[in-house]
């Protein structure tokens, strides 16, 4: 029996969060490092021998000493276990690149570099058919050397490769360009397992073949999606055996998007219902929001005040697009600025009627104008 | 309409009145109350304000000051009025005992808070909170009614006024103006919002200044982690390629085949050196064997010549002799024959000389001849020309001698004529006697008297008639004397000038003188006939002189020889000529002798040099042949010639064949070239080899370095920041942009009711103004305040006129409003206590007029210290009030 941590794109260095404000930016690049702790726990705890990392470890080429260093220094606080990484197409393996930086650093002993695609031995009876990439983009199938290569008879055989499985549903140009790798590599080179990297989320490929997705997320998903976040623990009971695979949760943030049409006070309590459902911690979740549809300029507010404020306060991040959600004024937010035909009034009336008849960009100014003016006349109002 | 009259007002405790006092005489127009200072004028204006604003239960300052300062009971203080023709009566105590009553025009009363809340109802003024009312809780009132001092201040109208007065302005409009206050603020705050990014003048501040700033600062950190990782990129890109170049340079040459084919390069340049130096040696062999063969054909040539010379030498010699004895002889008969030909030439010169002389004697005697001829010419022309010459002397002499020069004949022509003129005056002067006589003689002074006789009388005459008798005739002269003298003495002058010419008559001395004119004419007649006979002699002594030596020559000449012996000159010179050309043919050949005889000579002299010459050179050469026969006989020299020639043969066939031998191995230079090219190509390529390892490490270290900086990290770093600051500044501006489209239309809203509400207030004050200062308009802005004053075409800033028109103004403003809330059917009273103290007499009455128009429409109470100025107004509408003792206030 054999026991391994299957992890992949940790993309560390990621440092281009701009969407997340300045002050959570440097939280979720801290997090893509601190995981590597859950991962080495996990292990521990799972009795893994080694954690096999398959791919894009970081993600550029050109990162400095210090985030080249972080991941090294979390791996060497886990000496039983024995880290496994392979260049992938964020890091691909160039001459005097990450790689050979890495090297010149110097690694901890339980660190290894799994820059050329020959055998490896894990364990008397384990190897590593590693497939490292050297470039960042070809169309080779890199496991294509799996095949022929050699191994003790009798002795487990664990692929480890990045890339796109060659008619993959993820048929994008980008990775259409990219190495595709053959979706039966594991059947054709007598593989125990072919642990993958490249597909953010945790995704069966056939019982051999799996990607692990990134142990910390990275990307929003619709909430019921199979989210990112997770390692996958493997167990090989016997050459030959099917490989025993169980999803480890690792990352401490939940990254999540929801969309919705607001017509009314109703559908915001609604939607704040069931954004701070998410999740038992609500606290962990960052929450891409796009809202549609238009609000009373009083439900505008309300919006304001329950959403912008209470509920960006009760979640770790609100990335929120409020594009597709036009402040509608009606009899009651027009009487609330100012009675009618008082001066006030007439201000509004006027940016009504500038809604009603100016262009899309005109409009829009003034509906933010009437949003403000709003908010102005309720602060300031309380007497004629 | 008047809605509202003020018709009772009585004080009690109230500040400075203790007793009951009432402010009498009030009723609807215009109330006036002139009183001297500290009557108690403000007093009741002051009591007026409390009974109506402040509330019964008042406590504090305000209070305490409405006491009466002497007396320890509360104040109270009771006003009668009409409203809308009802009346009511409102009756207050202050501080103790405080009450408030409210007397209804049905009877009904309303006690304490209840009055209070109602009488604010019925004016319109708000309930003050805890502590005295304020300006801003009068509303209306506070504008209306105005204490000392107040008119002068600018108007300010306060909010609470503003409302109700708004209201009251635009009919129709209430709702526009309840937004007061929101009109006020909303703008404000709006203001507020955008002052946070942009200043007054546009510029962006605060957050969006900071915004902007941070951006730029992003663009340059983006721009320069751009820049590092190109140089990143560069240096790898230069790395590969350098690598390549290394390998391609690495791979390209055999180091063992390179250095075996320098090796052999280098053998062949050494051996082409050696062949090089044999070849040397062999030219060298042969131009010595050249030089070799050249001598001995000389050395055979020179023998050859000696013995030739020698030969040559004896022979000249002996011709040089023969020569000589030639030579001798023919000097010898040249010596000769000129001896002979001196001779000849000597007889030849003596002949010439006697044929000369003959022909000379010859010539001498033709020449004598023809001076013969001339000689007598000359002495016929000297002897005609001395008889001329003797001739004109004579004449000359002649004419000379006689006295009837033109002078004498000219002073005697004188003399004839003055005759004339005294013999004439005789004449006029004396009686002329003219006879004409028939017959009978007549005789006067007894001489007869011819018949037709005309006889002058100057003396008496006696004239004997014959028969019959005689007449004395005495003439009429006076002196007739001294005529006559006159007349006898010019005729005794005549006389005697005729005599010196020798001459009887006048006609005889002219004739005198032509002869001797004619003398002269013939004198220089004949001088200049021998003039021209003998030009060279003058005078006739000097020709007699000439003509005496032609005659002595002519003498002379006849004594001469004889020529009759002598031949004829044509012969004498034929003989002289031929005998000098024979004389001259004689003297040529004698000097050709003697060139002969010269020439003779030298060339003997010359053959004996040359003789001996030839001598002298005929034994050098024989010495030098002796010589080199004494050194190299003959046949030796024969022998060394061909020697010669085989050994040049010899050293130039072994020439040849070295350079047989070089074209097949090669020239050094070129083999020595190839040698240089190898080692060139071979040092070139580990020198580059060298650079493109140190630029490996450059590259190397040039990567690590940047690499290390972690481009990626910062460019990525850079961009988020980037990202979401211009995510930020679209935001901001989006705000910004909507701030100020809300500024901008709440400030057209405003313009838009403004000109609305403040229309009816500017109408109202148009007459009244017109009053005052003619055709003029008041600007007011949007709080009612003051702006500018038109006047014509001046306008001025309100807070630059002077006091007296500010306040004239200030009232005027009030009296507009006052108008329009009445109008409005607004009840209405205006209180104007203590104006107008600025202004002049004019002004006054004017002021007073349009006071006057107004209470038409409202109760004006006008309280006064002017007395005097105010009762000279008089006015029909007036009221005045008093100030006089009441009856206590009953509560």
């Amino acid at each position: 029996m054999f026991r391994f941590l299957h992890t992949a794109d940790w993309q560390i260095g990621n440092r281009a969060f701009a969407f997340a404000d300045a002050e959570r930016a440097p939280l979720l690049r801290q997090a893509r490092v601190d995981v590597l702790d859950r991962i080495g726990e996990a292990a521990v705890a799972g009795d893994a021998a080694c954690v096999l990392v398959a791919g894009d470890v970081f993600d550029a080429e050109d990162l400095s000493n210090q985030t080249l260093l972080a991941p090294l220094e979390r791996m060497v606080r886990f000496p039983q276990v024995q880290w496994h990484l392979l260049p992938g197409n964020h890091d691909p393996d160039r001459p005097e690149r990450l790689w050979d930086r890495l090297a010149r650093l110097g690694l901890p002993r339980n660190v290894h570099l799994a820059r050329v695609a020959e055998p490896v031995p894990l364990a008397d009876n384990a190897y590593l058919l590693p497939a490292p990439l050297a470039a960042r983009g070809h169309s080779d199938d890199p496991t294509a050397w799996m095949d022929a290569a050699a191994t003790p008879a009798g002795a487990l055989r664990i692929g480890l490769a990045h890339g796109s499985i060659r008619d993959f549903g993820d048929s994008g140009a980008e990775s259409a360009l990219r190495e595709a790798i053959a979706p039966d590599r594991a059947r054709r080179a007598g593989l125990d397992y072919l642990a993958l990297g490249d597909w953010h989320r945790v995704r069966r490929i056939d019982a051999r073949t799996w990607y692990s997705g990134t142990p910390e997320p990275d990307a929003f998903y619709p909430p019921g999606e199979a989210d990112s976040g997770e390692v996958l623990a493997v167990t090989l009971l016997a050459p030959g055996a099917e490989p025993r695979v169980e999803p480890v949760r690792t990352g401490r943030y939940r990254w999540l998007q929801l969309t919705a049409a607001l017509h009314g006070g109703a559908d915001i309590d609604a939607l704040v219902a069931q954004a701070r459902g998410l999740d038992p911690d609500p606290g962990r979740v960052f929450l891409r929001l796009r809202v549609e549809g238009a609000l009373s300029l009083a439900d505008r507010a309300r919006f304001s005040t329950d959403v912008e404020e209470r509920l960006a306060a009760a979640l770790f991040g609100l990335n929120l697009d409020e594009s597709g959600l036009l402040p509608e004024p009606n009899a009651d937010d027009l009487d609330a600025i100012d009675r009618e035909g008082g001066l006030v009034r007439s201000a509004a009336d006027a940016l009504v009627r500038q809604i009603e008849s100016g262009g899309p960009d005109d409009a829009a100014t003034a509906r933010q104008a009437l949003a403000l003016l709003y908010g102005f006349a309720r602060h300031e109002g309380g007497g004629a | 309409m008047t809605r509202l009259v003020i018709t009772d007002l009585v004080v009690e405790q109230f500040r400075k009145f203790a007793g009951p006092t009432r402010l009498a005489g009030l009723g609807p127009g215009l109330n006036l109350l002139t009183a001297e200072n500290e009557a108690g004028k403000s007093t009741l204006k002051a009591a007026l304000d409390a009974v109506f604003f402040e509330r019964h239960r008042l406590t504090g300052e305000t209070a305490r000051a409405m006491a009466n300062r002497w007396n320890d009971a509360p104040p109270a203080l009771q006003v009668a009025f009409r409203l809308d023709g009802q009346d009511y009566r409102l009756t207050k105590r202050f501080l103790r005992q405080q009450k408030a009553l409210l007397s209804r025009p049905d009877g009904s009363l309303a006690d304490g808070e209840a009055a209070e809340q109602e009488m604010q109802r019925l004016l319109g003024f708000e309930q003050a909170g805890r502590g005295a009312v304020k300006p801003e809780h009068l509303g209306i009132w506070g504008l209306l009614w105005l204490s000392q001092g107040d008119s002068l201040a600018a108007v300010k109208v306060e909010d609470s006024a503003k409302g109700p007065l708004q209201e009251s302005l635009v009919q129709g409009e209430v709702a526009a103006i309840t937004g007061g206050r929101r009109g006020q603020r909303v703008p404000q705050a709006v203001r507020q919002a955008l002052g946070e990014y942009l200043t007054d003048t546009g510029r962006p501040t605060g957050r969006y200044r900071n915004l902007l700033r941070e951006m730029e600062e992003a663009e340059t950190a983006l721009a320069a982690a751009n820049a590092l990782r190109q140089e990143l990129a560069e240096r790898l890109d230069g790395l590969a390629r350098t690598r390549r170049d290394l390998a391609s340079d690495e791979n390209a040459a055999d180091p063992e085949a390179e250095k075996a084919a320098i090796a052999e390069a280098r053998a062949q340049v050494q051996a082409a050196r050696a062949l090089a130096g044999e070849l040397d040696h062999a030219g060298t062999a042969v131009a010595l064997a050249e030089q070799q063969q050249k001598s001995a054909s000389g050395e055979a040539e020179q023998r050859a010549a000696l013995v030739q010379a020698v030969e040559d030498q004896t022979g000249a010699l002996t011709a040089a002799r023969d020569e000589a004895a030639t030579i001798a002889t023919a000097a010898a008969e040249a010596s000769r024959a000129l001896a002979q030909a001196e001779q000849q030439a000597a007889e030849a010169a003596d002949a010439g000389d006697a044929a000369l002389r003959q022909h000379e004697a010859v010539r001498a005697a033709a020449a004598r001849a023809v001076r013969q001829v001339g000689l007598d010419k000359t002495r016929a022309a000297l002897t005609q020309a001395l008889a001329a010459a003797r001739t004109a002397q004579d004449a000359r002499r002649a004419a000379e001698a006689s006295p009837a020069t033109p002078e004498a004949l000219k002073r005697l022509r004188a003399l004839a004529g003055q005759r004339e003129v005294k013999f004439a005056a005789r004449a006029a002067a004396a009686t002329r006697l003219r006879f004409a006589l028939t017959g009978a003689e007549v005789e006067l002074d007894g001489q007869p008297v011819a018949a037709d006789a005309s006889v002058d009388l100057l003396r008496t005459a006696r004239l004997s008639l014959g028969a019959l008798g005689a007449v004395e005739i005495r003439p009429g002269v006076q002196d007739a004397a001294a005529l006559e003298r006159e007349a006898e003495r010019a005729e005794q002058a005549l006389a005697s000038a005729l005599a010196a010419l020798d001459a009887a008559d006048l006609a005889t001395a002219e004739t005198l003188a032509d002869r001797r004119t004619d003398l002269l004419q013939q004198s220089k007649t004949a001088g200049e006939r021998a003039r021209l006979l003998a030009p060279d002699h003058a005078g006739a002594g000097a020709i007699a002189d000439a003509l005496a030596e032609v005659e002595a020559d002519i003498a002379a000449m006849a004594d001469a020889g004889d020529a009759a012996d002598l031949p004829d000159e044509d012969t004498a010179r034929a003989a002289a000529i031929a005998a000098t050309a024979a004389r001259k043919n004689a003297e040529a050949a004698a000097a050709e002798a003697r060139q002969a005889a010269a020439l003779a000579k030298q060339r003997g002299e010359q053959a004996a040099k040359a003789l001996s010459l030839a001598e002298t050179q005929q034994k050098a050469v024989a010495a030098r042949l002796a010589a080199a026969r004494e050194t190299a006989p003959d046949a030796t020299v024969a022998e060394a010639l061909p020697k010669a020639e085989a050994a040049l043969h010899q050293a130039q066939a072994a020439l040849a064949a070295l350079r047989q031998r070089q074209a097949e191995q090669g020239e050094a230079a070129a083999l020595k070239a190839r040698l240089e090219r190898l080692e060139v190509a071979r040092d070139r390529r580990q020198q580059r080899v060298e650079t493109l390892k140190l630029t490996v490490a450059r590259l190397e270290t040039e990567i690590r370095s940047r690499s290390e900086q972690g481009p990626d990290e910062v460019l990525s770093d850079t961009k988020a920041t980037f990202d979401r600051l211009a995510q930020e500044r679209a935001a901001l501006e989006r705000r910004v942009a909507a701030l100020q489209l809300l500024e901008r239309t709440l400030a057209e809203a405003k313009s838009a009711v403004e000109a609305h509400y403040l229309a009816p207030v500017t109408a109202r004050l148009r007459p009244h103004l017109a009053t005052l200062f003619g055709e003029a308009a008041l600007s007011l802005d949007s709080e009612f305040g003051l702006q500018h004053l038109q006047r014509g075409v001046r306008e001025e800033l309100v807070q630059d006129l002077s006091h007296g028109t500010r306040e004239q103004l200030a009232i005027l403003t009030r009296l507009a409003f006052a108008e329009v809330l009445a109008a409005q059917g607004r009840p209405v009273v205006l209180v104007l206590d203590d104006v107008l103290v600025f202004a002049d007499d004019r002004r006054i009455d004017d002021m007073f007029a349009a006071l006057e128009h107004a209470a038409r429409h409202m109760q004006v109470i006008v309280l006064s210290c002017r007395q005097r100025l105010f009762d000279g107004l008089g006015g029909r509408a007036q009221r005045r009030l008093s100030i006089e003792p009441a009856d206590p206030i009953n509560l």
